[in-house]
């Protein structure tokens, strides 16, 4: 049997699982523009009918959970996409500047430079008596060694930039890991208190996304709800707390291990992992480029120079060009600095002669690069294609990965994320349930008063 | 699929994103001309570029070094054939004076006549151009030949008046700039031979047939070599002018690959601004929409 009464009670069950259902529509458009959030539903179930004589009778409705709308899975591709575009993005900066750096093709670039500086001797070969085209040499010969240390030395502080990155991006990720740890200890006390703690959750999946930027993470979740996050093979965050990473510098080499610096980790993506590569590798390899195009440039000139005469009585001879063995260090010799007559043009010490001149502009013909396969100047081009190639396709990674992540982000939002029209279509459904049920309780209220009459 | 608001807010502000890059990067091509102002612009074009750019200076240098060649062989060649101008007259005086009513008077009137000749032919043997002594080898700040004080004789420079002197003119083309004292008049003995000539004619008698066939076998020799360096001034002539046509040649094909088709770029600047204000007016018109606009709550 139905008493007036069940219905009452009935009646209240179902304002208090509306008002549920309105103040979670509430808490989604309050945070319809959140990061990371992820809309939440009520789920009603009815409850328990009762037995009567001539069947169940409905008992009214209860919340059975307040459940998170997210895709997994689509979180897990976020991430990867993440991890690649940050270190396309990180590559995509750093080469830039060595891109700037190397003011290629311009006019006053290390191409244009060698191209005069070896000109410059066919202009002596024109007039080898001369003491002013020696000027010019020596001339030439500064701007060319002042573009080789600047190159050097802006490479150089790059790469100790790079490396002050690198070390904020370690702190970047242990405040993210411990972070993380953090929630991770919530969710678990909230858990075992029973109820799904999905606004934490949803904290602790941006943190771990924004994590993913700076490395490639890998995440697994154990049955009481911690989030283990794994950087390079080494758990960093578990049931226990974090364990934060730190860089170690050995010689030229940055290499990251976690907190006892036992185990070293792998970092290949991600920013810091770009970072790394910058630091260990890239740039590295563009110093050695340019080093062994200084050194070769000044064992060659200095060997033929050596040999030759310049003017004066009697005529100089073996004197260096440069100095230096780098592309650090490399400069004019200060001899001929002070008396560009020293500059050598002659084979045989006759003022006339120009053999010696014209051999070193040669050198600009002359394969002696790379186990003698190309010359200076294709060895400048190969390094500056390469430049170009790597930064074109970093860019392209990095316009495609924009693409792939912009669409994941769509499709996450269109699982988790909050539409306004979706929630005022829910909050129109609830407010008239609500109505409704409010005017059951006055029905109910008018038959109360209906049986009060009957007895008077 | 659902549609969220942030998702389409997110959505138009990319497209609008996208649409301003594309023009800013049109822009900066019209602006500067230049379709690749670093290599990550188009590295294989930035790589013929510096080729481009490195083989137009050779051409550069190349054709400094044939204009001073030209001068020099130019210089060269009108002196040879001042010089074998004025052997050509000597030739003739000798000849009149060799025949039998020329006079002791006569002779030594010869005689002097070929002193000033001497002179001349010296001055043309020693003749500097742009600060160089053009016969004499490659000790260029030397004279050459050397008339002794009491003019009995003329000596070549002791340091040597050969060595020859090149430049390169194309690639892998070098191309003699000199001619020296040895190869022009066969060093000294020529002048030689016109002191013995002299000698002979002032002390009365007529020069003797080995000293004339001297004085001929000088004259061709000289002839001879004048048309070498003539040869040589018009071999430089036409590498200037193919250099010239090289370049020609090399500054279109670098602008080829650097230039921007500004037609082009500016045809594509207009479209991205028509689309970018598109994308504009769509956000413009739907991103305020919504279910709220039409409802009235009560």
């Amino acid at each position: 049997m139905a008493g007036l009464t069940n219905i009452l009670q009935l009646s209240q069950r179902s304002l208090m699982a509306n008002q549920a259902a309105i103040s979670t529509v509430g808490h989604n458009v309050a945070n319809a523009n959140t990061d990371g959030y992820s809309r939440q539903r009520v789920n009603l179930a009815a409850t328990t009918p009762d037995q009567t004589s001539y069947g169940y009778l409905g008992s009214g409705v209860t919340v059975q959970s307040i459940e998170r709308i997210r895709s997994s899975f689509l979180d897990t591709q976020i991430r990867s996409t993440n991890d690649s575009l940050g270190k396309a993005e990180t590559q995509q900066s750093i080469l830039s500047q060595v891109e700037t750096m190397v003011n290629e093709p311009s006019d006053n670039g290390l191409s244009a430079e060698l191209g005069d500086f070896f000109n410059s001797f066919q202009d002596l070969a024109n007039s080898p008596e001369d003491s002013s085209a020696r000027n010019v040499v020596v001339q030439k010969a500064d701007l060319l060694s002042q573009t080789f240390q600047q190159l050097s030395g802006n490479l150089k502080s790059l790469q100790s930039n790079t490396l002050s990155d690198i070390k904020t991006q370690l702190t970047q990720i242990n405040s993210l890991t411990s972070e993380i740890s953090t929630y991770n200890q919530q969710i678990i006390q909230a858990n075992a208190a029973g109820g799904s703690p999905n606004d934490l959750m949803d904290q602790r999946d941006l943190a771990i996304q924004n994590l993913s930027e700076l490395a490639k993470v890998t995440v697994s979740e154990d049955k009481q709800g911690t989030a283990q996050v794994s950087i390079g093979g080494i758990m960093v965050t578990s049931a226990s707390g974090n364990i934060p990473l730190s860089e170690t510098i050995q010689g030229n080499q940055v290499t990251i291990s976690d907190g006892d610096a036992q185990h070293g980790i792998d970092v290949t993506s991600g920013k810091l992992g770009a970072d790394l590569e910058a630091y260990n590798e890239t740039i590295p390899n563009y110093l050695s480029t340019i080093d062994s195009l200084a050194s070769t440039l000044i064992t060659q000139v200095n060997t033929l120079h050596e040999s030759g005469y310049g003017l004066g009585t009697p005529p100089s001879t073996g004197v260096d060009f440069f100095t230096g063995s780098s592309a650090s260090d490399i400069a004019v010799n200060s001899q001929l600095e002070n008396n560009s007559n020293l500059v050598a043009a002659s084979k045989d010490g006759s003022t006339g002669d120009n053999t010696i001149a014209l051999a070193i502009s040669n050198l600009q013909n002359s394969k002696v690069m790379n186990g003698n396969s190309s010359t200076m100047g294709d060895a400048y081009n190969s390094f500056v294609t390469t430049l170009g190639t790597t930064i074109d396709s970093a860019n392209n990674t990095q316009s495609t990965q924009t693409l792939v992540l912009q669409q994941l982000n769509e499709q996450q939002s269109s699982v988790a994320g909050v539409s306004t029209d979706e929630e005022t279509t829910n909050l129109i459904q609830y407010q008239r349930a609500y109505q409704a049920s409010s005017e059951v309780i006055n029905v109910v209220n008018t038959l109360f008063q209906s049986i009060l009459d009957m007895v008077q | 699929m659902r549609i969220t608001q942030s998702g389409t807010t997110t959505l138009y502000l990319n497209d609008i994103n996208n649409a301003r890059q594309n023009i800013v990067e049109l822009q900066t091509q019209v602006a500067t001309q230049k379709r690749v102002s670093k290599p990550s612009d188009d590295p294989q074009a930035a790589s013929s570029i510096l080729r481009l750019k490195s083989m137009l200076a050779s051409n550069t240098q190349y054709t400094t070094n044939t204009n001073n060649a030209l001068t020099m062989m130019d210089t060269t060649s009108s002196t040879l054939d001042s010089f074998a101008s004025i052997l050509s007259d000597v030739k003739t005086s000798i000849a009149r004076a060799s025949s039998s009513s020329a006079g002791s008077s006569e002779l030594s009137t010869y005689a002097s006549s070929i002193d000033q000749d001497l002179d001349e032919l010296l001055s043309l043997a020693n003749t500097k151009y742009n600060g160089k002594y053009i016969f004499s080898g490659t000790n260029t700040q030397e004279q050459p030949f050397t008339l002794a004080a009491d003019r009995s004789s003329v000596s070549e420079n002791a340091n040597g008046i050969t060595g020859s002197i090149k430049l390169p003119i194309a690639d892998g083309l070098s191309q003699v700039t000199n001619l020296d004292g040895e190869q022009a008049f066969e060093g000294a003995s020529i002048f030689n031979t016109l002191i013995s000539i002299r000698n002979s004619l002032s002390s009365g008698s007529a020069p003797s047939t080995t000293d004339q066939q001297a004085l001929d076998d000088a004259y061709s020799y000289v002839t001879g070599q004048s048309a070498k360096s003539g040869m040589i001034v018009s071999q430089l002539t036409n590498n200037q002018s193919s250099l010239a046509s090289q370049n020609t040649q090399l500054q279109s094909m670098l602008s080829d690959q650097q230039d921007t088709d500004v037609a082009s770029a500016i045809t594509k600047e207009q479209s991205a601004e028509t689309n970018l204000e598109a994308a504009l007016q769509i956000t413009a018109q739907t991103l305020p929409k919504s279910l709220l606009t039409y409802l009235s709550l009560t």
